[in-house]
Parts: C-alpha cells; structure tokens; sequence
C-alpha cells in the first residue's frame, strides 16, 4: 500500500478510532497515542492487508487489542471512570437543554460503568453505526454474542433511564 | 415526523431487530429539536450517541502519523540493505578461504615438482659452442695480457716508491 491509499483508506477513520480508544481507556492523550499507536503497526503490516476484507474493522481492531494491552499494563484506576464530560448539544430551548443535558450526562457515567463488553459494543453498534458482523470482527465474537450483549447493555441503558426519568419512556 | 413510526422504531431498538438505517433515522429525530415533552430522556440517549460521535482528532495527529511513516519508511530501506550486507561478508570470507587454498596449493604442488633448469642451450651443435667459448676466452686472455701490461707500469711505480722509503739502497 502506497502513502497515498494510507492516507485515503487509513486516515480517515481516526476519528472513529479514537473514540473507541477513549471509550476503553477514558483518557484523551491515551487514546490519541494508542491510535498513533495502531496506524503505525497497520501501515507496518500493509502488507497482509489484502487479508482484511474490512480495513476498518480490522484498525478497530489494532486499536482494541493495544487499548486492553494498555489498561492490563498500566492498570488504570477506577477514578477514570469519572471522565470529563463535555457538552456540545444542538439548538435545544433553555428549559429542554437542562434536563436532556442532565439525561447525558447521566448516561455517559452510566455506560461508563457498564462491563467492558457491552461498553464496546455500545460504542460500536450505537455511536458508530457499525453492524453486527462487523463488530463480530472487531471483538472476535460471532453475531450472535455481539446481539445478546448489546440487548443486555440496552436493556440496562433503559433501566437506567427510567429510574431517573419522571414521566418519558414509560409511554414507549 | 410519524410519532407511531418512532414509537415502533423505539420498540424495535430496545428489542435488538432494528437495523442501522432505523437506528440512524431515530438519532435524526430526537436531534431535530422537535421532540415532545414525554420522548425528552430517549432523547438524551439519542442526542449523547450523536454528541459523541462528534469528537475527534485535528490535522496535527495526521502530521505526527505521516512523520513516523517517514520514520519507519527511512528505518525498513536500511533494514533491506542488511542482509545483502551480510551475503557480503560470507562471501568476502569464502574469498579469502579459496584464495588461502589456492596458494597453499600452488605451494605444495611447485615443490613437487622437479627443478627447471636454470641455464639453457645457447647454441644448437657443440661445435658451434666450442668455437664460440674459444673466442670467448682468446677475448679474456688479450684483455689480460692488456690488463698485465699496464700492472707492469704500477710494478716499476712501486719500485720506486720502495727506494724512496729505503734510503740506504739509494746509490750515492
């Protein structure tokens, strides 16, 4: 693989790579270094990757696998779990923007909390938009598993909502 | 938009059967700004899975990846040029090991072999060679006898030398 389809195929799903690796590490520097990390052992073994049918998937995948190997070394502390939560909602009214900016918030502790299965998978399938199959992929888990898990990570999610909620989801 | 077709969508979400296009078509609804009053808490779930899709990583993380590409590229064209520095020196060792052998050979064999000879046949019958070592020495005996004739004039010098030093034999 050429510079030039690096920077086409590779790069441009840094983002996405990156809050993954925040997701598990719940460090900001961390996850940019953990995703500088990946690109450079993917651009190192470009040459397997005709293997990879799904180059993304197979850079979450780096990324993963470095983000554990980061957290089983480093042994990051559960004050992490409190990470900084920055608000940037859109054109909401002022009375709206306090309790869905309460409800965030309420859930970014919450999923953080979630095992670290689920908490991938809620990354991966809510956030990102990727599908079962894929996320087998990435995890190393076959569909199946990838369904069972998000249903109990959602499932979870919703329980969470309706105890702090007063009067919403129990219409749905 | 249809609050029924939400509703389901929503079922269908907490269920696990809804697909990536319907996930996607729930986040645009609860982040259009329009959502009643008793969907607010889906809506923070939805809008906190937008809102973090939004972080990300500047142009300077692609600067750093692309200068550690450049890195690793300038490291691997020396680690190419390695081996074949290494065949180099094998082959400069098998070199001075046949050169070795060849000269110990050479040595040995030569010294098995019998002598050459150092003068050769100058002339073709012995008579020729009698008559050219005749003249050969006729040529010595005349330059000696030239050679005596003037030792004869050194002789009466000294002669004289001698009769000086002895003065007694001097005639008065």
């Amino acid at each position: 693989m050429s510079i030039e389809a690096f920077k086409s195929r590779v790069l441009p799903a840094k983002d996405k790579l990156y809050r993954f690796a925040l997701r598990l590490l719940k460090d900001e520097e961390e996850a940019k270094d953990i995703v500088q990390e990946a690109m450079i052992r993917v651009w190192n073994k470009r040459a397997e990757m005709h293997t990879y049918l799904n180059m993304e998937a197979w850079c979450m995948r780096v990324v993963r696998n470095l983000s554990l190997d980061r957290l089983k070394s480093k042994q990051f502390n559960n004050s992490r779990l409190d990470v900084t939560y920055n608000l940037s909602a859109p054109a909401i009214s002022p009375e709206e923007r306090t309790e869905i900016d309460d409800t965030m918030e309420n859930i970014h502790h919450f999923i953080a909390k979630l095992p670290e299965k689920q908490r991938q998978i809620i990354q991966l399938r809510d956030i990102e938009g990727f599908s079962y199959k894929e996320i087998g992929a990435i995890l190393n888990l076959d569909a199946n598993n990838v369904k069972v898990n998000l249903f109990r990570a959602r499932k979870a999610v919703r329980e969470n909502l309706l105890k702090i909620n007063a009067y919403g989801l129990e219409a749905n | 938009m249809d609050l029924k077709r939400i509703n389901l969508l929503l079922e269908r979400y907490w269920n696990c059967v809804s697909t990536v296009e319907e996930e996607e078509e729930l986040k645009a609804f609860f982040n259009s700004g329009r959502v009643p009053a008793r969907m607010q808490k889906a809506a923070g779930l939805f809008r906190y899975f937008a809102q973090q899709k939004q972080a990300g990583l500047d142009e300077k993380f692609d600067q750093a990846v692309l200068a550690r590409i450049k890195q690793e590229q300038a490291a691997a064209v020396t680690n190419t040029y390695a081996p074949w520095k290494n065949y180099l020196r094998v082959a400069a060792v098998i070199l001075v090991i046949i050169t070795a052998s060849l000269v110990f050979r050479m040595e040995y064999w030569e010294g098995e072999k019998p002598p050459t000879l150092l003068v050769e046949d100058t002339y073709k019958t012995p008579e020729e060679a009698y008559a050219e070592t005749k003249k050969a020495f006729l040529l010595i005996a005349e330059k000696l006898h030239t050679g005596r004739k003037q030792a004869e004039r050194i002789g009466i010098l000294s002669e004289a030398e001698n009769k000086i030093k002895q003065p007694k034999n001097i005639k008065r």
